[in-house]
């Protein structure tokens, strides 16, 4: 895969996770390592060391006491309202994999031919008829990088409720329901647009929880 | 997501490339959520609400960033509250005790700006940048809280710019003076004390940032080579963020106040830096 680059968030992180209190923190040994933010470690460094020397022993916050929360808590409502409507706004691109394929100029045999499966199993995987802990990781990495979003979205995507189909009429008198889901491996097998080797590699040990890579 | 309502509840897997793999939680945290996905919101708000850690219902803060995350892909309000507000209390502990010393509105001020950012942080679901909250989550939120306290004093250092010192009540024009004295430049870059040219070249607006952080970084280096503890720490209240020693005015947060020591305390500590400083370059000259 890719190169990790730490960013800076992480370096900070790791110095304060050495335990070592700020001043023995080894100021050389964090620059050294990464000088690239030698100005910003030392300046953490030195409001650290600031911070623990003004700290004032406090024993934990008893709910009586904790004049805060009420505020904490209207802070956090706020986010949360943010954060349907992110959602709302980050699902539609993912609302259907077919669609946002389209938009990026393929159609769903060409997403399926990327992802080296077939129409079949990529229709229930829209339609998040495939239990989730089932689908391998490789899919979602895959998913992610094709359709120009990130994993943590396509996992998202796959964990939301099954959905009816959009492409099918009904004409029954009765209300449409949705398939029971299944495994992967069992959407797999019986997807009769994939051949025998397809089916093979995302088989292969295929257990309950299938989220390692595959094929190898 | 799990469709069998019999089946157990599935717990996402951590996404993050970190330096040794991709981030896990630990063994125990799993166990948490397992057992806390479930629970009805009065029963995970009970869980959570637990302080004693020994308790076998305890749920750890990693636990409880994973179960918001969770719960905020199906937008489960309830269950989110009911998590969020012992998550709030336990902060609220972490952060008055190392922002209380700033005063009681930079206290207000920070928790609110911290716990804000954690939760941005949360329920950010398109990024598994913050996937650390669930393995180590005290270890990022001190380092969040630092970041705060540093804006809290860059805001106190604001504030004093605004008003001129002589104005303030307590406000001894000797002191400023006695560092001037106290802190000789290094080659000659001058560290934290202002000369007049300074003022003049600022005022034609011609101090750079870069010039301030060239000065900035050598205060800093040299202070962080040469001192240690309450001693780095008052060293750098005065000259990095031009804190007074002590004032009369009892709002006023003054290094004495802030690190409990008495103002004869602090200028022996300061006099004993600049000493230690100056050796030190002598030695590196």
């Amino acid at each position: 895969m890719t190169e990790i680059v730490r960013n800076l968030e992480e370096v900070l992180d790791d110095i304060v996770a050495s335990g070592e209190s700020p001043e023995r923190a080894g100021t050389h040994r964090w620059v050294d390592e990464y000088p690239e933010y030698a100005a910003q470690i030392m300046e953490f460094l030195a409001s650290w060391t600031i911070m623990r020397a003004a700290s004032a022993p406090h024993p934990a916050v008893r709910p009586s006491e904790a004049t805060q929360t009420l505020r904490g808590m209207s802070i956090v409502q706020n986010l949360m309202h943010e954060h349907v409507r992110s959602l709302d706004a980050d699902a539609s691109p993912l609302r259907a994999l077919a669609k946002r394929a389209q938009a990026l100029g393929m159609d769903s045999r060409a997403l399926a031919g990327a992802l080296d499966l077939g129409e079949v199993v990529l229709r229930k995987l829209d339609r998040r008829l495939i239990r989730f802990a089932t689908i391998p990781r490789l899919i979602t990495v895959r998913l992610a990088e094709v359709l120009q979003t990130t994993e943590a979205a396509v996992v998202t995507y796959f964990q939301l409720p099954p959905t009816l189909s959009t492409e099918g009429r009904f004409h029954s008198s009765k209300a449409p329901s949705i398939p029971k889901s299944e495994s992967f491996s069992d959407a797999v097998r019986t997807d009769n647009t994939m051949t025998d080797q397809q089916r093979a590699r995302w088989t292969a040990g295929a257990g309950d929880d299938n989220r390692g890579d595959k094929p190898s | 997501m799990n469709d069998d309502a019999s089946s157990p509840p599935v717990i996402e897997p951590l996404t993050r490339s970190a330096k040794g793999g991709i981030l896990a939680r630990s063994p125990v945290v799993e166990a948490q959520m397992a057992s806390a996905l479930p629970l009805p919101p009065a029963q995970l708000k009970a869980r959570a609400t637990l302080a004693d850690r020994g308790n076998p219902a305890y749920l750890q803060e990693e636990c409880l960033v994973g179960l918001i995350r969770h719960f905020a892909k199906t937008n489960d309000r309830a269950r989110i509250n009911a998590i969020a507000e012992p998550l709030l209390m336990r902060c609220e502990g972490f952060t008055r005790q190392r922002l209380i010393g700033l005063g009681e509105n930079a206290f207000e001020d920070g928790h609110a700006q911290i716990i804000a950012d954690l939760f941005r942080r949360i329920l950010d679901l398109s990024s598994d940048r913050d996937d650390f909250l669930q393995v180590k989550f005290w270890v990022r939120f001190e380092r969040l809280t630092v970041d705060e306290f540093r804006r809290q004093l860059r805001l106190l250092r604001r504030q004093r710019r605004e008003s001129p010192l002589s104005v303030l009540p307590g406000y001894d024009p000797q002191e400023g003076d006695q560092l001037e004295r106290d802190v000789k430049p290094a080659r000659g870059v001058a560290i934290a004390t202002r000369s007049p040219e300074d003022d003049y070249l600022e005022a034609e607006g011609e101090v750079t940032e870069a010039v301030e952080g060239a000065r900035r970084g050598t205060l800093l280096q040299e202070a962080l080579e040469v001192l240690k503890g309450d001693v780095l720490a008052a060293f750098l209240l005065r000259h990095r963020d031009g804190m007074q020693i002590e004032n009369q005015d009892p709002e006023v947060i003054t290094i004495s106040r802030l690190l409990g020591r008495t103002p004869r305390t602090i200028r022996t500590w300061l006099k004993q830096a600049s000493a230690a400083i100056a050796e030190w370059r002598g030695g590196k000259l």
